[in-house]
Parts: C-alpha cells; sequence; structure tokens
C-alpha cells in the first residue's frame, strides 16, 4: 500500500468508513512516516480546534428572550419548593407527635409513662392528644 | 438536522450566531467585517427561511454564509487582511481569574490565525469550516457546493500548508 495522504485528516476526522477505517489503521501501524505524518497532522489539527471562540459583539445578536424572566422565575420556583420541602419536612416529622398511629406506635411513644405509672394505658391517652387537653 | 425547519430567524441567531461570527472572523481576520458579515447571514437567513426546503439545516446555513462571505469580499475588492492586537484589549480588561490564561491562549491563537491568513480562500474556508465550526465533510460538501472527495483533500493540504507556515 502506498503512502497515506488525504486518509489521515479524514481518519482523525472520523470521516472514514469501516474497510477504509481499519485499511488506514493497519497501514499506520506498520509504516513509521505514516505515522509520523499522522501525529503531525494531529498536532495542527488540534492547534485549530484550540483557537478561542470568541464573543460576538454586545448588540449584534439578538438577546436571549426568556433568560432573565426565567432566571428571576427560577429564584421564587426554588423558594417556594425550599418552603414547601421544609414544610413536609416538619410535618413528616412532626407527624408522629401529633397524629395517633397503631397500638404499637403509642405504646413505644408512651412507653416510659406506662413503665413508670401501670394504671396509664396509650388508648385512653389518644382523646386528650387530639383535644390538646 | 433532517426535520423541517421549526426555529425563527432569531432563533437561528441565537443558535448560530456566535459560530457565523468566528467563521467570518477566522476567515476575514477583522472583527468588524466579522460582524457586518453576521448581519447579511441574518438578513438572508430571514428571506430564505421561507424556501427553506427539509434537508440539511447546517449545509444550508453555511452555504448561505459562505456565499454572503465571497459576496462581501468581491465587493470589497480586497483580500481578507490579517489580524489583531485589539483581541489582547479586550481580553486584558476582563475581570476573570484566568486572564493570564486567556492572554496565553490568544497568543498561541494569533499565530494559528496568521497562519490561517496566508492560506488560499478554499483550504481556508475548509479548514475552518471542519476545525473550527466542527462541520461533518458532508456538510461542507453540501456549503461549499464540491464533490466530498474536493473537501477531503481541501482540508488536508489545508492543515498541511498551515503546518509548514507553523513550523
Amino acid at each position: 500500500m502506498s503512502h497515506l495522504d488525504w486518509e489521515l485528516s479524514a481518519f482523525l476526522d472520523g470521516e472514514l468508513a469501516g474497510d477504509q477505517r481499519r485499511a488506514a489503521a493497519e497501514h499506520v501501524l506498520s509504516c513509521s512516516a505514516c505515522r509520523a505524518e499522522l501525529d503531525e497532522t494531529a498536532a495542527i489539527r488540534a492547534r485549530v480546534r484550540g483557537l478561542p471562540m470568541l464573543e460576538a459583539p454586545s448588540g449584534l445578536l439578538p438577546a436571549p428572550v426568556f433568560k432573565p424572566f426565567h432566571r428571576r422565575r427560577s429564584v421564587w420556583v426554588g423558594a417556594v419548593a425550599a418552603v414547601a420541602a421544609i414544610t413536609i419536612g416538619v410535618a413528616t416529622i412532626t407527624a408522629p407527635a401529633t397524629q395517633v398511629g397503631t397500638v404499637d406506635d403509642l405504646a413505644r411513644r408512651f412507653g416510659a409513662r406506662q413503665s413508670l405509672d401501670p394504671t396509664f394505658s396509650p388508648t385512653n391517652a389518644v382523646p386528650n392528644l387530639e383535644t390538646g387537653e | 438536522m433532517d426535520e423541517g425547519f421549526p426555529l425563527t430567524w432569531e432563533e437561528v441567531a441565537r443558535i448560530h450566531g456566535r459560530k457565523i461570527y468566528n467563521f467570518a472572523y477566522r476567515l476575514s481576520g477583522n472583527r468588524d467585517d466579522a460582524a457586518d458579515l453576521v448581519q447579511e447571514v441574518l438578513l438572508r437567513v430571514r428571506r430564505g427561511l421561507a424556501d427553506y426546503q427539509p434537508g440539511s439545516f447546517d449545509g444550508w446555513l453555511w452555504r448561505i454564509t459562505r456565499n454572503a462571505f465571497l459576496d462581501e469580499v468581491r465587493r470589497r475588492q480586497r483580500r481578507p487582511t490579517t489580524p489583531l492586537p485589539e483581541e489582547i484589549d479586550r481580553f486584558h480588561q476582563a475581570t476573570s481569574p484566568s486572564v493570564e490564561e486567556e492572554l496565553a491562549m490568544l497568543r498561541l491563537g494569533d499565530e494559528v490565525q496568521a497562519a490561517l491568513a496566508s492560506l488560499p480562500f478554499e483550504f481556508r474556508e475548509a479548514v475552518v469550516m471542519c476545525d473550527v465550526i466542527g462541520l461533518s465533510y458532508e456538510e461542507i460538501s453540501q456549503a461549499v457546493a464540491a464533490p466530498i472527495g474536493t473537501v477531503r483533500s481541501r482540508i488536508h493540504r489545508g492543515r498541511k500548508l498551515l503546518r509548514e507556515q507553523l513550523r
């Protein structure tokens, strides 16, 4: 196989189809001249690709229409979400204290009191809990 | 990008305007010329949207851009010139913490930019479309209205010429 030319760039750019790609790779592996060429081509390609992407002068392109609105709204959405999360969190944490679950829950919650006062019954305590009395 | 054409010209401007600007800048080496070209291209896009046929949007857009660029060059009857120390001043004012890095990058970029400016137009155009804009060979072929084989050899030849310049 003669030395590679445009195939080197096409290889780097992913523009060779399966068979061509394989043939080019095999050739490069066995030909040091083409391997050196490939390296040089890759280096210059990387330099051009590394050119900074410049900003267009301000006012040249239309401003992103919804961006400020989105940003402001997203702050509020975030705030509302945070408040909601805190509320839900608080509700979840406080729920066992204000709501009556199973008898087992009550037994756990009042276990200490029950052990100190054998006449105390969690079931009896339910109405008191709900009225807050 | 083979779906019909759901974009307005403003959306084209927002999505592609910066790339068009960089394309023109890398070809011309002149920021004012690049800005003028962006305006001209957007005008043509606006006029052309009604006639747009589903196909390769990038091929279509870059053909418009390239033709506008060539028309402008012909109109002014002067060759694109080389850049650009103004870039450095612009970045000097930036408050970014990596100003040093950006300056170094720009200086390196200057060499590449100057080397690009030395290439014949067809090679410069092919390399910029491939390596700055990131178009595929097929898209470049549509944009410059040349067979893909021609595009391949222009890109490779362009890179070889750049190497010689930057050696």
